[in-house]
């Protein structure tokens, strides 16, 4: 059940709403609420309305309950721990502190409460990397969506992803379409997946990546690549399970939730089975964008 | 007897299941690093504080 914008929430005296991948989120403060630490956020902003999730930010000494059971550790800047219903995600860092802020989380997700450490400056962002980021995934594994590591673009009214690890060519891609008229990069790194009638739909996000691009569009899913580097391009479509599986390799899911996972895979493997998935074997020229858009137009 | 003769034409020749492998990179996958400075989370240097670092391990 979201809360509603109508809530008192005591104290407050700053208030900023944000809707990613078709999610509503109402951030709180009573205290100052310093602007968004990076700029794609801004692109964001929504008018208030109702929150599938509210964050209420506080500068309190960040702190996980003893008795609080740990769950599962990301290996290196988050973990979360569960006590009762209820959820801690713990950041740290060696520079910044260990934990240097602590959300405690409700059992539906849909209500935070961030104690930020008070030695950090106070221009600090509550919701930088990576808690904005890993609230968000436990939102969409919760039956909503999937978050994949991919370039997306819209190009024209339709949707197309190109997905891959580090290293496989988002950015570049993203930098090669760049040129081309009335095309939105929604984001070099980081898109979102959700199903939308008979098909899928993408969803740009503030998590960008070397390219800076970033894009709060959305659009109708056309087609999906998986990228791969080659010495010429070339198209080979997918057989659904192997796309899926593919795909689930270039997903953020919540390990720790099996329910979750299970959506997660269940949601690509309809996107599989519902939108076309293609290897797209490419050398990095702006050749490679008209051999897309004349393989979607003309499909051997 | 010719629904039969039926089915023999429409069956796919069998093909032996085969698992492949395709690689999970788990520091992506779980949003643990920078892969700007390959450190965790805020990192100071280039690091504007808490600021504005976009750069988690992609």
């Amino acid at each position: 059940m979201p809360y509603a914008r109508h809530l008192p929430f005591p104290g407050v005296v700053n208030e900023r709403w944000y809707r990613i991948g078709g999610v509503t989120l109402c951030v709180r403060s009573g205290g100052p609420l310093p602007e968004p630490g990076h700029a794609p956020m801004a692109h964001f902003a929504v008018a208030p309305g109702v929150a599938d999730m509210t964050i209420d930010i506080a500068r309190a000494r960040p702190v996980v309950p003893d008795d609080a059971l740990l769950v599962f550790d990301s290996g290196a800047v988050w973990k979360l721990y569960e006590r009762g219903t209820e959820s801690f995600l713990s950041c740290s860092s060696p520079v910044v502190g260990d934990p240097y802020k602590v959300a405690r989380i409700d059992a539906a997700f849909s209500h935070v409460h961030i104690d930020v450490d008070p030695s950090l400056p106070e221009d600090a962002d509550a919701l930088e990397f990576p808690l904005d980021e890993v609230l968000l995934m436990n939102l969409l594994g919760r039956g909503r969506g999937v978050e994949l590591h991919a370039c997306g673009l819209i190009d024209g009214a339709r949707g197309y992803l190109f997905v891959g690890q580090s290293g496989a060519g988002k950015t570049t891609t993203a930098r090669q379409w760049l040129a081309e008229t009335d095309v939105t990069i929604v984001s070099d790194d980081r898109v979102v997946v959700r199903a939308e009638g008979e098909g899928f739909r993408l969803y740009g996000t503030p998590w960008h990546g070397e390219a800076a691009l970033s894009s709060a569009a959305s659009a109708p899913l056309e087609a999906v690549f998986l990228l791969a580097q080659r010495k010429e391009n070339i198209l080979r479509p997918l057989a659904p399970a192997e796309a899926a599986a593919r795909l689930f390799a270039c997903s953020f899911p919540l390990f720790h939730r099996p329910d979750a996972l299970a959506f997660t895979v269940d949601t690509l493997a309809e996107l599989a089975a519902r939108v076309p998935v293609m290897e797209l074997g490419f050398v990095p020229t702006p050749d490679v964008v008209g051999f897309v858009r004349e393989s979607l137009l003309c499909p051997s | 007897m010719r629904e039969e003769q039926e089915n023999e034409v429409v069956r796919k020749p069998y093909q032996k299941p085969e698992a492949r492998k395709f690689p999970l990179r788990p520091e992506e996958a779980v949003l643990g690093n920078c892969k700007t400075t390959g450190t965790s989370g805020p990192s100071g240097g280039g690091c504007r504080t808490l600021g504005t670092c976009r750069s988690q391990g992609s």
